[in-house]
């Protein structure tokens, strides 16, 4: 069955055509909630939701883009957990009592929760990444994911978090900037490839 | 200036420029340094996002019917129910704020120019033109009490307000324009409306809510009743 005869047959009530939706659309989902909220299970709650939001509301999607739409959906639940996050404040990520200038330095990723097989597991350019997309604004980081990671184009991104082009070409430039001051802190943890073709482009 | 470089050049990354813009970018990447690093440190930032290895999902999100979060569809019927509903119900209040502000003008020039009668304009705030007229008049000793009853609009609608008055003569009242639209009933939202509106807000939100819980039942028979 194609896409909008699932899409067509989840509107009537049927879970079936819906779950085969959400197995082809649950990695994307989850990845991009993965990086807003920058907490695994964060992200599942909030894919979780969307689902559910998204199944409910299936009647009031009118065509285009069914992946756009689904994003969006995740999109709202990745706020309204970062919300919940907010009022609900837990141990800070970054650590302010060791002396250190600045958060830049990577020292803080050691996680003493953690295992040494867990460290060795993690990646640290991922970890670098998800530190730096962190201390983006809300609305940059939401625009960032969607292009830079989820690769969407710039209307795609404007169509999803319903703001004008020119929001998101500002946004998405102003985000990049950002993130390359703040990487550039880890910059001894970026694979020597991907430092040289940094340099290069340089 | 350098945001505005920064959004071209970011465009230019994404292949979002039309080819003229592109070539115009080219043209200053060619004799500007600046806008090369500019240039590069936004590569550097795209490339390094674009090497964020993907997690898989830590398991499937797909419903099951037992959830209790999961329902069927909601009916479209319903978020148009219930906006007619929330319509009706801010007609309702505004019918109240539209009476409620009538009924203030309607009170409003009776009460607030008695004590100023004959009285040298007493009472507090800054004086009204017809005050100050009236406390021109009672300083004038020149000026019998009648002239000063037939200058004065004001006397018209509250004679009683000087008990040694004599009755009023029949030309004297000069009424403006701007006293004929104070004398005259302001508009307010007959009772009928307030029902009908009220009646209509709650007719609606219970059928959203019927709607919804109808829906919510065939999807339970459905799947949980078999």
């Amino acid at each position: 069955m194609d896409e909008s005869a699932l899409i067509g047959a989840a509107q009537k009530g049927d879970l079936d055509a819906f779950n085969q939706l959400v197995l082809e659309y649950q990695d994307a989902l989850f990845n991009v909630a993965l990086r807003i909220v920058g907490d695994q299970d964060l992200a599942a709650d909030a894919t979780q939701d969307a689902f559910l939001s998204a199944f409910a509301h299936l009647r009031s999607f009118r065509g285009g883009s069914f992946k756009a739409w689904l994003l969006r959906t995740v999109t709202n639940a990745c706020y309204d957990e970062l919300r919940r996050a907010k009022r609900r404040p837990t141990i800070p990520l970054e650590r302010s009592d060791d002396g250190e200038k600045g958060s830049d330095s990577p020292r803080w990723l050691a996680d003493p929760g953690r295992s040494p097989e867990e460290l060795m597991e993690a990646s640290e350019i991922e970890h670098a990444i998800q530190h730096c997309l962190d201390r983006l604004p809300t609305e940059f980081r939401t625009v960032v994911v969607m292009a830079d990671i989820e690769g969407l184009d710039y209307a795609e991104v404007a169509g999803v978090i319903r703001v004008p082009l020119g929001t998101v070409k500002s946004r998405l430039a102003r985000a990049r900037l950002r993130l390359r001051e703040c990487l550039q802190g880890f910059e001894e943890l970026l694979p020597s490839s991907l430092r040289l073709q940094g340099e290069a482009a340089a | 200036m350098k945001s505005r470089d920064a959004q071209v050049l970011s465009s230019y990354l994404d292949g979002e420029l039309s080819p003229s813009e592109s070539k115009r970018l080219e043209e200053r990447l060619h004799s500007d340094t600046q806008l090369q690093e500019l240039l590069a440190d936004l590569r550097f930032a795209r490339m390094v996002l674009k090497q964020v290895p993907r997690r898989v999902v830590p398991r499937n999100f797909v419903l099951r019917p037992s959830m209790p979060e999961v329902r069927g569809p909601i009916p479209r019927s319903v978020p148009a129910l219930r906006f007619a509903s929330v319509l009706a119900a801010l007609l309702l209040v505004a019918t109240f704020a539209i009476n409620s502000l009538a009924t203030r003008a309607q009170s409003t020039p009776a009460a607030a120019p008695v004590p100023a009668y004959g009285l040298g304009g007493a009472g507090g705030g800054a004086p009204s033109p017809e005050a100050l007229l009236q406390s021109n008049a009672a300083q004038a000793p020149a000026e019998s009490q009648d002239t000063t009853a037939t200058t004065s609009p004001r006397q018209t609608e509250v004679p009683a307000a000087e008990p040694g008055a004599r009755p009023l003569p029949k030309e004297a009242p000069l009424a403006t324009p701007r006293d004929q639209a104070r004398g005259s009933p302001p508009i307010t939202i007959p009772p009928i409306w307030q029902i009908l509106l009220g009646g209509a807000a709650a007719l609606f939100g219970v059928l959203a809510w019927y709607a919804y819980r109808m829906s919510k039942r065939n999807f339970t028979s459905t799947y949980l009743d078999k």
